[in-house]
């Protein structure tokens, strides 16, 4: 009888171990929310990062264009680019980390509970401009880039849509922003060129024509 | 629901120990059939029961029977034998015998058993073969010794060991064998970075399982397919290495074993480079105003400048270049070098009188045990520490590990026993060699990037007088900044400056109650843990070619195991005995990590301190993760008569890391195994055993992988930057399953004289946790889905052969062949690959579908329709180069055709020796070592006469250029309609240039696959001499054994030049891809050991 008990105390006591076993598996150090200032500031520097950057995996325009060379290594001046995947590293970074986080910050926004609709529309459409921007360097980089069917989770292979195509949606999205900008959209003064962002626009639109 | 079901269990297993019959002490001696010696560590079972009991030291036993039990006395070396226990006193004689059907083998969950019941491939090796080498990781000692895995070190001091059994199962997880010690599962954690993985540069620290010391191994098993694994869960689809670690016995007294060894070792020249010693610093002919300075001709090679201010033009070597496609040496001219910026003066312009050779020291390493073991009848104990100290290659590097380890077990009473297993581990390390594409790496330069006219003897000279970055590598006069580095650092400076330094301490260890409930079933509760905590430190200092830093990381990591498990062992009927498991093992890890570094630079030199930092640090990164898996299992054995056994296992996991959902999985497995010997009455044959085995094993996923989160980055100006990470994750993922197939055959002739154990397998891999590679466009890179079909399929063969047995003399010999063919059949959705990796030089490692995994992807040469490669003239002075594809393909794979070793071993009285050859045929590797060193002109094959007795470097249009062989010609400009070259097989020979970097051998002008080299190698991998002294039985010292042993001795055979073909970067995933590689060290090690 003491054997019993004893045996089955200690089985029970094991098994009792097993109880939410799911719940161990939350990361405690990575947010799954963040706010959308955080992820706009994030895609903008990247953006201009690229746009700046000297990095021949990257960014080899301004020596294709001739405003700066290489010296001992000139491979990547004399167009020779075999060891390099430069059109997927710039389709990675432009996408990924630019397009998708102005999308997450959308998605912010729009839950955001501390906006009032009106915020929530000027910081839509600061969030639209960047997008439209980034959009019109893919068209001029690559033509026929995926718009309508990117950055969805419906297809892991999105269809290309024509240059022309973008460039027309692009301008109109363009307009319709330009129209809302300029009222107050929350943020006070505090994030960076903000109130630029207008003049930015009605820029990117001339080139859109 | 599950708890109830168990408890129950318990219950009616409780209840039904049915009564025994009236039990008595049988007792007796146990002697040697041949001379009448009394026969100590005697295993006695009574029959168809858990009861057991050893014989002491004076053969004397003593257990409690039944009336008509039947008592089985087995020992090792001789013939077991099966004894009623007639009366209360049964002495036994035992005849010696060498038969393979009493081995003893131990299996999943520590469960000793005879080999012979075993239904699946098992090897075992010594711990005796395991210590003859003193190597900082002991896996290394393995390789070459066991049939399906292949063992490969990195290459480094203290570098991890890839462990891989029976081919790669899962396309981006772990591959690696899961370690058990004891019983407990062990991390065998590799945290190298995924950029020091990828060849970007950082340390390897090795793997986990390199804490575990030699000198405290009993044996090593390996479990090798799923049917073998199934008891231990999710992890062991890889297959088990087992450990068991050595443990005292009943003795007179303590027995006291001392060891005490000395292992040197130096490079191998056959695995490092041999420079060319005829041409100085340079890329080509760019330097200078004028081709002729001085009245000598230096084709542009050289500068014109005025060094020393007198107003005559001087000659000025190009010093801030790292090629060595300069001027051709000429004593007699005298030249300004790297040297004159120290001393300003000239010197003859001649190659340095030491080269990169002489930068690697002589490694020594010491290891001294000392192990203290006893016992009685009740219990025995065994306390061991020991002390590694290695000092590697590499100057200022170093790796100490002190380990204390402390067996013991106690027959508390009648039915309880109590034992407990700690090992406490110590280890640091400094001065490990840096790996990949950094300046940390020596390699990068010495096989990369050099000066040929730099020597060794003065760079050391100037770092020991000035501690200062004097480097082979300044910028020269000729800008503004003359004395700082510009590529590369005095490699001196660099090893003693900018060196890391590691720690870990962990414990490993279980404690364990045995409770014999009746006869028949015994329950045993277990808790293990293993726990560690690490610290690296990085720094690269003041005054160096790469920005100034600090980096720390410190690394937490627990690992606890509940186990409770019955073991019944009982006779149904007389012929069947079942013996079985019943049990439920708790496990939760937890890992924690924290990193950071410092950013922009240090301010004060000298101090690597995160708050020394010259730009605020970048936040430190940090993870946190637990993984909590339940599981029950159970297994079923049942032998018939000796020679007919059937297993069944299954195990029911319930993991955290997969959606609550879908987190159970069930995986079951059944071996049979039938010894025809016992059957059929054939003289040669001594033993023979067919088996065959079925089992499928599930796995989890890896923490984290369900939910997607943001990554916050460092603010920019007081602005909060967020990002979400290029992976995205899945909260639908279902389990992962392995299900295999193994049938084997064992046979043994002439009295065990020869024989071979063949096995053949196929496991296939489903439903892989992968990141699968995804559009970019979709705003992920990765995205986690359960897809993927691995396949691996296979032969392996075991042989054994006595040439020479008697009782002076021997001489065997054991081979192992082991033939994996591995085949990624299907990917996610209509992928056709999956890039694995994209390193520097464009070499990627893809799993591709049809092929087997790691295939190695790059440019190739264009072909004609008989496969020679096309070459097309670029100028009457350069010759003719080969004709690139535009776009990559399969230039190679990581997988061998077939792996094997062969041991002999020879024996006369007291002396043993046995030498081991290790070999691997096929499979291959992209080394970007000479992708770049071909094109800067260090090694040898760049200068020197070519077949028309002319200097290579002269131009073609001089003769000169190296002899392309067999191509097919294109003029450059003709095509065909289908717009493809016009070629035609060459009549005469046809030259291609090397005169300056952008020959047509290195990376500017060449395709990928000619550096794509075959890692093809047979290896005199160990040369083991053994004197055992004969001593005097009554006096003091037992016994007193001297051993001579050489390790990595020779490179017989390989296709791969200037390295060691089985050198990569870091144990894992990511194989067939050298960068800066380590030489290979030959080793040299005397051991003495005192047994008292």
């Amino acid at each position: 009888m003491k054997k019993f008990l004893l045996s089955a105390g200690i089985a029970c006591a094991v098994a009792s171990c097993t109880s939410d076993i799911t719940s161990l598996n939350v990361n405690p150090k990575s947010p799954e929310q963040v706010p959308a200032g955080a992820l706009v500031a994030n895609a903008t520097i990247t953006l201009t990062d690229y746009l700046a950057t000297l990095n021949v995996n990257l960014n080899n325009f301004s020596m294709w264009a001739q405003h700066i060379t290489e010296t001992t290594y000139t491979d990547e001046a004399n167009f020779d680019y075999p060891n390099r995947d430069v059109n997927g590293n710039t389709f990675d970074v432009l996408y990924t980390d630019v397009l998708r986080d102005l999308a997450e910050a959308e998605k912010a926004v729009a839950v955001d509970i501390n906006l009032s609709a009106a915020q929530k529309e000027q910081q839509m459409a600061v969030i639209d401009v960047l997008e439209v921007y980034t959009y019109q360097i893919l068209v001029d980089i690559f033509g026929d880039v995926p718009y309508t069917e990117a950055l969805s989770s419906e297809t892991v292979v999105p269809a290309y849509d024509k240059g022309e195509d973008i460039y027309t949606d692009l301008a109109a999205r363009l307009t319709a922003d330009i129209a809302i900008l300029g009222g107050d959209n929350g943020l006070g003064s505090t994030t960076c060129f903000m109130a630029e962002i207008p003049m930015a626009g009605r820029s990117l639109l001339l080139q859109c024509f | 629901m599950k708890r109830k079901l168990f408890s129950i269990a318990f219950v009616a297993a409780a209840l039904l120990s049915l009564p025994a019959f009236a039990q008595r002490t049988t007792s007796g001696t146990v002697t040697a059939a041949s001379n009448g010696e009394s026969l100590p560590s005697v295993a006695v079972r009574v029959k168809g029961t858990n009861l057991a009991a050893v014989t002491n030291f004076d053969g004397k036993y003593s257990i409690s029977a039944s009336q008509n039990a039947v008592l089985i006395f087995s020992a090792l070396g001789y013939a077991t034998q099966e004894v009623a226990a007639s009366g209360a006193v049964v002495n036994v004689k035992l005849s010696e015998s060498s038969s393979k059907l009493d081995e003893v083998v131990v299996t999943a969950l520590g469960i000793t058993r005879d080999k012979k019941t075993v239904g699946y491939a098992i090897q075992e090796v010594s711990g005796a073969e395991v210590t003859k080498v003193k190597d900082a990781n002991f896996m290394a000692s393995l390789s070459g010794k066991v049939a399906g895995v292949t063992i490969r070190q990195s290459g480094t001091m203290g570098g991890s060991s890839n462990v891989v059994v029976r081919g790669y199962k899962s396309l981006t997880g772990n591959n690696q064998a899961l370690f058990v010690v004891d019983g407990i599962p062990i991390s065998n954690d590799i945290y190298n970075s995924g950029n020091q993985r990828t060849g970007r540069g950082g340390y390897d620290y090795g793997n986990a399982a390199m804490d575990i010391n030699p000198e405290d191994i009993d044996k090593v098993t390996i479990l090798k397919g799923a049917a073998a694994t199934a008891l231990y869960g999710s992890r062991a689809a890889n297959g088990v290495v087992l450990i068991s670690t050595k443990r005292g016995s009943a003795r007179k007294g303590l027995g006291v074993t001392l060891s005490s060894g000395l292992t040197v070792g130096s490079i191998n020249p056959d695995t490092f480079v041999k420079y060319q010693k005829s041409y100085g610093p340079g890329y080509g002919s760019y330097y200078g105003n004028t081709d002729t300075i001085n009245g000598t001709y230096t084709d542009y090679r050289m500068y014109d400048y005025d060094f020393n201010g007198d107003g005559t033009v001087d000659m000025l070597t190009p010093m801030e270049e790292d090629a060595s496609f300069g001027m051709r040496f000429d004593p007699n001219l005298m030249v300004y070098t790297w040297e004159s910026m120290v001393d300003g003066q000239p010197r003859p312009f001649v190659a340095g009188a030491n080269d990169p050779s002489s930068f690697w020291e002589n490694s020594a390493t010491f290891n001294n045990n000392l192990a203290i073991d006893g016992g009685s009848d009740n219990g025995s104990f065994r306390l061991s520490a020991t002390k590694f100290d290695m000092k590697g290659i590499q100057p200022n590097s170093s790796l100490q590990r002190n380990t204390f380890n402390f067996s013991g077990n106690l027959k508390a009473s009648n039915r309880l026993t109590v034992s407990t297993v700690a090992t406490f581990t110590q280890q640091k390390g400094r001065g490990r060699s840096g790996t990949g594409y950094d300046s940390r790496n020596v390699n990068q330069s010495f096989r990369q990037w050099f000066n040929v006219g730099a020597d060794m003897a003065k760079l050391k000279q100037y770092y020991d007088e000035t501690k200062r970055n004097i480097s082979w590598n300044p910028y020269g006069p000729l800008y503004a900044n003359p004395n700082q580095p510009h590529y590369f650092d005095n490699p001196y400076y660099m090893v003693n400056e900018n060196y890391q330094n590691d720690q870990r301490n962990r414990l490993i260890g279980n404690m364990t109650a045995n409770y014999r409930l009746n006869d028949w079933l015994d329950v045993t509760a277990r808790a293990n843990v293993d726990t560690y905590s690490d610290l690296q430190e990085e720094r690269v200092s003041v005054s160096s070619v790469d920005v100034p830093e600090y980096t720390r990381r410190n690394r937490n990591f627990t690992e606890t195991n509940l186990d409770l498990i019955l073991t019944a062992n009982r006779m149904i009927g007389s012929d069947i005995n079942f013996n079985g498991n019943l049990g439920t093992n708790v496990r939760r890890t937890y890992y924690d990590f924290f990193g950071a570094s410092t950013n922009g630079g240090l301010v004060v030199p000298g101090v690597y301190s995160l708050s020394n930092s010259v730009s605020a640090p970048a936040a430190p990164s940090e993870q946190n993760y637990t993984i909590g898996i339940d599981g029950y299992f159970g297994r079923a054995s049942f032998l018939y008569k000796d020679y007919l056994s059937l297993d069944l296992t299954g195990r029911y996991d319930i993991s955290s890391t997969l959606p609550s959902a879908n987190n159970r999985y069930f995986y079951p497995s059944a071996s049979l195994g039938l010894i025809f010997s016992e059957l059929i009455d054939a003289d040669g044959i001594s033993f023979g055993k067919v088996r065959a085995n079925f089992a499928s094993v599930g796995s989890d996923a890896p923490a984290g992988a369900l939910r997607d989160i943001y990554v916050m980055g460092t603010p920019f100006n007081g602005t909060p930057l967020a990002t979400a990470p290029s992976t995205s994750n899945n909260a639908g993922l279902l389990p992962e399953t392995t299900t295999s197939y193994e049938a084997g055959l064992e046979m043994q002739f002439a009295d065990n004289r020869f024989g071979f154990d063949l096995t053949a397998y196929r496991a296939v891999s489903e439903n892989q946790i992968m990141p699968a590679r995804v559009s970019s466009a979709t705003g992920t890179i990765f995205k986690y889905v359960n897809a993927g079909i691995i396949e691996n399929q296979g032969v392996e063969l075991v042989l054994n052969a006595s040439a020479i047995r008697t009782k002076d003399v021997g001489l065997d010999f054991a081979l192992n062949y082991t033939r994996n063919r591995n085949k990624v059949v299907e990917l996610f959705g209509d992928a056709e690959s999956l890039q694995l990796t994209s390193n520097q030089g464009g070499f990627q490692l893809l799993a591709k579908t049809g092929e087997a995994y790691g295939t190695i992807f790059g440019i190739a040469h264009q072909r004609d329709e008989n496969g020679l490669p096309i070459v097309y003239p670029i100028s009457d002075s350069r010759g003719y180069r080969y004709l690139r594809t535009t776009a990559p393909e399969t230039i190679g794979n990581i997988n061998p055709d077939w792996y094997g070793g062969l041991n002999t071993s020879f024996r006369y009285k007291n002396l043993s020796a046995s030498v081991l050859l290790d070999m691997q045929m096929g499979g291959s590797f992209f080394s970007l070592d000479t992708w770049y060193g071909f094109a800067t002109g260090i090694y040898d094959r760049s200068a020197g006469l070519n077949d028309r007795g002319v200097e290579r470097r002269e131009l073609v249009s001089n003769n000169g250029g190296v002899n392309l062989g067999d191509v097919a010609v294109w003029d450059g400009s003709t095509l065909d309609e289908d717009g493809n070259p016009v070629t035609a097989a060459n009549t005469e020979a046809v030259y291609g240039d090397m005169n300056y970097y952008g020959n047509s051998f290195g990376y500017a002008r060449n395709a990928q696959e000619s550096h794509v080299w075959d890692a093809s190698f047979i290896k005199l991998r160990e040369v083991a001499i053994n004197y055992s002294f004969p001593m005097d039985p009554a006096g003091s010292i037992k016994g007193f054994d001297l051993s001579l042993v050489g390790r990595n001795l020779a490179i017989l055979w390989k296709n791969s030049p200037y390295t060691d073909p089985e050198y990569g970067l870091s144990a894992g995933n990511l194989q067939g891809y050298q960068s800066g590689a380590y030489p290979a060290v030959r080793e040299i090690g005397l051991n003495a050991k005192l047994k008292f």
